[in-house]
């Protein structure tokens, strides 16, 4: 347990100080227009009647993932991995059913979608992720909520991690779970969280909170949004045409 | 501008601030000391509004604050617009994804404009040397870091009131003489500052005036 909560906040706090060392150039295409992008071709490929489409969204994402560095590349691709297993499982039967092709396209687009949401997930920091919903429209308590989310995540991570180490000194030498008292470590962190969202809300009151939740940081149109908005048309009309063509072929 | 009449506060038999009676004037600086558990904290949460007395009167500028009188979004937003208070536990008070969000907070609850906003913030961040740091989650700062980001977030909403409780508490040497000279700075004719400290050095550097709370949760007395 110590070791998981370890290492989300690991995956949290790198993600902080990669945020800060890139200094305001955090991303140069806008994040909403990257989780927009990103969503939509994950729908494209979801609802796809021809598997040329599937197979090109897939090239572009695995090519994204091969200019990734070397130590990334296998944790990008677990979960897709792990999603197309059970996909082809799941579709296994179709296989004995005479139809080998709908488990092949639903695997293909299963991890297509998965690992464009990885590739997503990489590329966008988590505070990005929020702001970015926030311009999709998004009501300003939703990414609000999201934020303070995060934010509980890592206090109470190291709050329950701190105890689980006191836990760990103090049965040296017991190693039954039954002698964990993990009750009273999830009592303590719920104790706590408690604590802290009653010391939040009193800080918030003293700051005049009314509901007021902005973003500080405004981003610039720019020539790579233009580009990314000129790719994701791009798509959608190669979308459009590989329907065409699948719909004179049948 | 603040006076106390006679407050005290109790819950479940406890009682955590007996018969505390004073006035507090523009333009000084009053440091608050005296034992752990004497009632400091809870005297602190009386002046912000967070508890309310159970016996006794306390007035901010001539109005009574009470629990029915803040009920009111308005009187309760123009009693928080002038009254800053950073919480002994910084990581508490620090809510936003980014520094510079977290400054920027408390500014667009006042409404100002987007620029005011912009400039406050670029202000407060140098001043409190932030800037290095200002892209990271306030939470994963240094003690030092949080302490300095819970100070830029309240006092860049220009309070007419500053109530600080042991800004020194958790600093190393170097943090806490960083506290005691800005704190110092700090001190104007329009502010009153009101801090909580342990530590005799910083309040002989820093006070007007000195208060001492004694084991009975009350006041013991005052020196100038």
């Amino acid at each position: 347990m110590n070791l998981q909560i370890m290492k989300m906040l690991r995956r949290l706090l790198r993600s902080d100080a990669e945020l800060n060392r890139s200094r305001g150039k955090e991303t140069q295409v806008h994040p909403a227009l990257r989780m927009a992008a990103a969503f939509l071709f994950v729908i494209l490929s979801a609802v796809s009647v021809n598997a040329i489409f599937t197979i090109a969204v897939l090239a572009g994402a695995l090519l994204m993932t091969a200019m990734k560095k070397a130590r990334e590349i296998p944790e990008l691709l677990k979960a897709p991995a792990a999603a197309s297993l059970l996909s082809l499982l799941i579709t296994l039967p179709a296989v004995f059913l005479g139809s080998p092709a709908t488990m092949l396209t639903v695997t293909m687009k299963v991890f297509t979608s998965v690992l464009i949401l990885a590739l997503l997930n990489n590329h966008l920091r988590w505070q990005e992720m929020t702001a970015a919903f926030g311009t999709l429209g998004m009501p300003q308590i939703f990414v609000f909520t999201l934020d303070m989310t995060m934010r509980f995540l890592v206090i109470l991570g190291r709050y329950s991690n701190e105890i689980l180490e006191a836990v760990s000194l103090r049965r040296i030498g017991k190693k039954t779970w039954k002698n964990a008292g993990t009750g009273g470590v999830l009592g303590s962190t719920y104790l706590h969280a408690v604590r802290a969202a009653e010391g939040t809300s009193e800080a918030q009151t003293c700051r005049c909170f009314r509901g007021e939740y902005k973003n500080y940081r405004k981003y610039r149109f720019g020539i790579r949004d233009a580009g990314m908005i000129a790719l994701m048309a791009l798509v959608t009309a190669f979308f459009i045409y590989t329907c065409v063509l699948a719909a004179k072929a049948s | 501008m603040i006076e106390l009449q006679n407050v005290s506060y109790g819950y479940g038999g406890e009682t955590a601030l007996k018969d505390f009676s004073y006035s507090f004037e523009k333009g000084k600086c009053y440091v608050i000391q005296g034992p752990n558990g004497c009632g400091k904290s809870t005297l602190f949460r009386i002046l912000n509004g967070l508890s309310f007395a159970s016996r006794g009167k306390y007035l901010f500028d001539g109005e009574e604050i009470t629990e029915k009188y803040l009920r009111d979004k308005q009187h309760a937003y123009d009693f928080h617009r002038r009254i800053g208070f950073a919480f002994q536990r910084s990581e508490i008070q620090l809510f936003c994804s980014t520094v510079e969000e977290e400054i920027a907070f408390g500014l667009w609850q006042l409404g100002l404009s987007e620029e005011e906003v912009h400039r406050r913030t670029e202000e407060y961040l140098r001043q409190l040397s932030l800037e290095n740091v200002r892209y990271r989650m306030p939470v994963n700062l240094s003690g030092g870091e949080q302490k300095r980001c819970a100070l830029a977030s309240v006092l860049a909403m220009e309070p007419e009131v500053v109530i600080l409780d042991e800004p020194e508490s958790g600093l190393d040497e170097d943090g806490q003489e960083w506290v005691r000279k800005f704190l110092t700075e700090l001190k104007s004719p329009e502010r009153l500052l009101i801090v909580a400290t342990h530590s005799k050095e910083f309040a002989r550097d820093l006070a007007d005036v000195r208060l001492y709370m004694n084991r009975e949760h009350s006041l013991d007395h005052a020196e100038k």
